[in-house]
């Protein structure tokens, strides 16, 4: 009888086998790899479940990066809490913290494990450390254990982004590590405008990139605060020059230059977006802005802390940075009531529109150690943590619970191996969070239960509700254009997001070039021409070499 | 005679004025961060706080009082000054004293010295660090701290230098009426080098007090870190590129600059204190007046 099932599973899978191949010209990849491994699964073990319990608890070593400052409920800790327990107790699994650290210093800890041979079972690396790791054959091939024991809601999840994160996660064809997946479009830059100075100054919305610079210039001249000294400015950079606030993504992407990060190019191939002619014109606006002074002069040394104080002391009402900027103005708001922010989409500087510029996927993997006995305990604790933070059993109470004076605490943050919703939900859960919002029903949401609550009381008048407002309201907020640049693909993003042999030795080098002569046009202390200039070194240093070998790498996860 | 003296107090006033600009740079940072402990947090980040505390309150202090973390790394690393400073002159003690021997007394001296000069010189680097310690069974524990800096080349030869320099008659005094090389060490050179041993001790103090990356290294647990590993784990740079939803709570910790500084102001305190009691050993006469005719 058993037999007999197992010949027609394995011919069923044949058969799938085949027809994929047959369909071999379309990019039918995941199916074609499901049939194939599924097939060699079925063999060895007919029934495996996903959130089976072992019968005898495996004890699994563990390193992953935690901040001191968590807070956890009375009792609990980062290395007893919620999901520990979950795991001992539902699926048999007891995770031990060989160490942990936070995560400025964690990587660095971690190369040191690495290049000393002293690897825990289970560990989150880098691209780099991937890289590094799958090289010398020191990772656990996953490839199988993913197939089989992965629960369908965890695909769903981890494919989400169209098997981006699981591409950067193989090595050689094989999958040796589980991709820390999220939503990238969270990303995505925005315009914020300070709508109190808008009021005062009669301005409008901007409609074009003109508009855009329009408004920084009367911000600039036309004493917004009205203190009588002409102490704002118009555009905030940090020193950094990119990022989620006060950054020059948004800008950039108005001009359709899609700075530090890969693009196809008009034949198709990946490119640089930071060598590319449209970011030349990108920095001449900007260096002609600095010469009208719409530029705090003093931004290349001013970090997003330093810029986040100018924004609380009203130096700037314009800004391009990513949705969740209105949490940095909290103290704005306390200190001058009076003022307020929107978020509007970035505008174009032509008849095209402009496209806001997203990252990849997957930039930190979970990852096992070879040789250790147990590898799909790992793909279980990835089924438990998005059944139960996501799925249909989900519990907040216990896997995100609040501590006793009623603020979230970082249970949610603390589960071992992690990967978060990809785009397609995380937007189906903002506009069920703005429909509930606008309707006053908690029944309707789907997630962001903490943001939902601290709306509703700013409906009420009470003010600490007002930075989740301008982040996640129903209009004008940075969830709406969310979700309006995903329904509409007003995004573009970055092709690639791995690490090749050449980027670990040069990329730390080329990056500074990049935003030390980019600074340098801005301030004027260089000419436009600079620019080519920096294009011709970026490639002779490496940059050239980086290009193909990126566009080597692309190609060989098309086949 | 009249330009000379008027050469002289300009000299001197120049002197004041660079002694008193020297060190009230040195203050102000401090006092900086002592104001922004006492001031509210919106007055922190609207920049308000230079020198004296705005909106006064000692929150921040009773926060850090409430907070279990800063106290437990206070402990440790009270326990590895204390631990590790006697451990760290003991050993720069009985290191120093046979190596400043003459080569008459002390066959081998040179090759001695040497050796240990050499660790001065070259080391195996991070990464055969970190696997002695964990080899040894350290890792994780108090002694991962306070055992592999305790011999410290440096401080041994301050004080062998200093032995040096005592006077060779107290020491053949002290034979002549029948001390043994141990008294003679703890009865005679040791008591007469006590300006070399503080030195010594406040250089360990600091050290000891100051070194958070061992802790970062070594400690598996950040309940085991020691204050200094504790405080740069969390004034932490928040890099706000690839900011995800899923790290929106570190935004959370950029506001928290007040409790920060009065954890930093915390941490300095104590060798603030320590540092004028050591110091007076500094300047103290040697060993005038021990051999008299």
């Amino acid at each position: 009888m058993k037999t007999g099932k197992l010949t027609l599973a394995i011919v069923i899978m044949l058969s799938m086998v085949l027809t994929a191949c047959g369909n071999n010209d379309k990019p039918q990849e995941p199916s074609k790899e499901s049939g194939g491994n599924a097939g060699s699964a079925a063999v060895s073990d007919p029934n495996p479940e996903p959130f089976g319990k072992y019968e005898k608890t495996v004890e699994v070593h563990a390193a992953v990066a935690s901040e001191p400052n968590w807070k956890f409920p009375e009792g609990d800790s980062f290395e007893n809490n919620a999901w520990t327990r979950g795991y001992e107790q539902e699926l048999g699994i007891k995770v031990v913290y060989d160490w942990t650290t936070n995560e400025g210093s964690y990587f660095n800890k971690m190369n040191v494990a690495i290049t000393s041979g002293d690897l825990p079972d289970v560990f989150v690396v880098n691209g780099a450390q991937l890289r590094l790791l799958a090289e010398a054959d020191q990772l656990a091939d996953l490839t199988e254990v993913y197939e089989k024991y992965a629960a369908p809601f965890t695909k769903e999840l981890i494919e989400g982004d169209g098997g981006l994160g699981l591409k950067a996660a193989s090595h050689g064809g094989k999958l040796v590590g589980l991709p820390k997946s999220g939503s990238t479009i969270y990303e995505l830059p925005m315009v914020w405008l300070r709508t109190d100075w808008m009021k005062k100054l009669n301005l409008q919305e901007p409609k074009t990139m003109q508009d855009v610079l329009a408004i920084a210039e009367a911000f600039k001249n036309g004493d917004p605060d009205g203190n009588g000294k002409p102490d704002t400015f118009g555009l905030p950079i940090t020193k950094d020059l990119y990022g989620g606030m006060a950054s020059l993504t948004g800008f950039a992407n108005s001009y359709h230059a899609y700075p530090q990060m890969w693009v196809k190019d008009k034949d198709g191939k990946a490119v640089y977006g930071s060598t590319q002619p449209e970011m030349k014109a990108t920095l001449q606006q900007l260096a002609d802005m600095y010469k009208k002074g719409l530029i705090d002069p003093e931004f290349g040394v001013k970090d997003a802390e330093k810029v986040t104080d100018d924004f609380v002391n009203s130096k700037f009402g314009l800004t391009f940075g990513a949705n969740w900027n209105p949490l940095n103005f909290i103290d704005l708001k306390t200190k001058n009531p009076d003022s307020d922010w929107k978020a509007v989409p970035i505008v174009s500087s032509d008849d095209q529109t402009a496209l806001g510029s997203i990252g990849f996927p997957a930039t930190q993997f979970t990852v096992v150690r070879k040789g250790f006995e147990h590898p799909e305990a790992v793909v279980k604790m990835l089924n438990f943590y998005q059944e139960k933070r996501y799925g249909k059993t989900k519990d907040e109470s216990v896997y995100n619970p609040n501590d006793a004076k009623g603020n979230q605490t970082h249970v949610y943050t603390s589960a071992l191996v992690k990967s978060d919703k990809a785009n397609e939900m995380t937007i189906s859960d903002l506009k069920n969070l703005a429909e509930a919002v606008t309707k006053q029903d908690k029944s309707i949401l789907t997630d962001y239960i903490p943001e939902y609550e601290k709306m509703i009381k700013f409906k009420d008048g009470d003010l600490s509700g007002w930075a989740s407002t301008r982040q996640g309201g129903p209009e004008d907020s940075g969830f709406s254009i969310l979700i309006k640049a995903y329904d509409s693909s007003s995004y573009v993003a970055n092709l690639f997001g791995g690490q090749t042999e050449t980027m670990s030795a040069k990329w730390s080098t080329l990056d500074k070039l990049e935003k030390e002569t980019f600074t340098k046009i801005i301030l004027g202390y260089s000419d436009i021409s600079a620019f080519d200039e920096f294009v011709e070194k970026w490639n002779a240093l490496g940059g050239k070499k980086i290009t193909e070998e990126v566009n080597r790498d692309l190609s060989a996860q098309q086949e | 005679m009249q330009s000379s003296s008027w050469g002289r107090s300009a000299f001197q006033l120049f002197n004041y004025v660079f002694l008193i600009a020297m060190s009230i740079l040195c203050i102000l940072p401090l006092v900086h961060i002592l104001a922004i402990s006492f001031s509210s947090s919106a007055a922190v980040s609207a920049g308000d706080v230079t020198f004296w505390p705005v909106d006064f309150t000692f929150k921040s202090y009773s926060f850090i009082l409430d907070n279990p973390k800063f106290l437990t790394s206070v402990g440790i690393t009270l326990e590895r000054v204390v631990i590790g400073t006697i451990i760290n002159l003991f050993l720069a003690v009985l290191t120093a004293y046979p190596l400043s021997k003459e080569v008459s007394a002390f066959r081998h001296r040179t090759w001695f010295a040497w050796l240990f000069v050499f660790t001065i010189l070259f080391n195996g680097g991070l990464i055969p660090w970190y696997m002695t310690i964990k080899m040894t069974g350290l890792i994780d524990t108090i002694w991962a701290l306070v055992l592999p800096g305790a011999v410290a080349v440096f401080h041994i030869i301050l004080l062998l230098n200093f032995f040096r320099a005592l006077p060779k008659e107290l020491e053949e005094a002290a034979f002549v009426d029948g001390a043994g090389h141990w008294t003679t060490l703890w009865r005679i050179m040791v008591p007469l080098s006590m300006p070399a041993i503080a030195t010594i001790l406040l250089f360990t103090l600091v050290q000891h007090w100051n070194s958070w990356f061992d802790g970062m290294i070594l400690m598996n647990k950040p309940a085991h870190y020691p204050l200094a590993t504790y405080l740069q784990s969390i004034i932490i740079k928040l890099d706000f590129e690839n900011l995800r939803q899923e790290d929106i709570y570190l935004l959370g910790l950029i506001s928290d600059r007040t409790s920060k500084a009065a954890q930093i102001f915390l941490g300095t305190l104590p060798i603030l204190l320590a540092y004028p009691f050591l110091q007076k050993h500094f300047m103290k006469g040697i060993v005038l007046g021990s051999v008299k005719g």
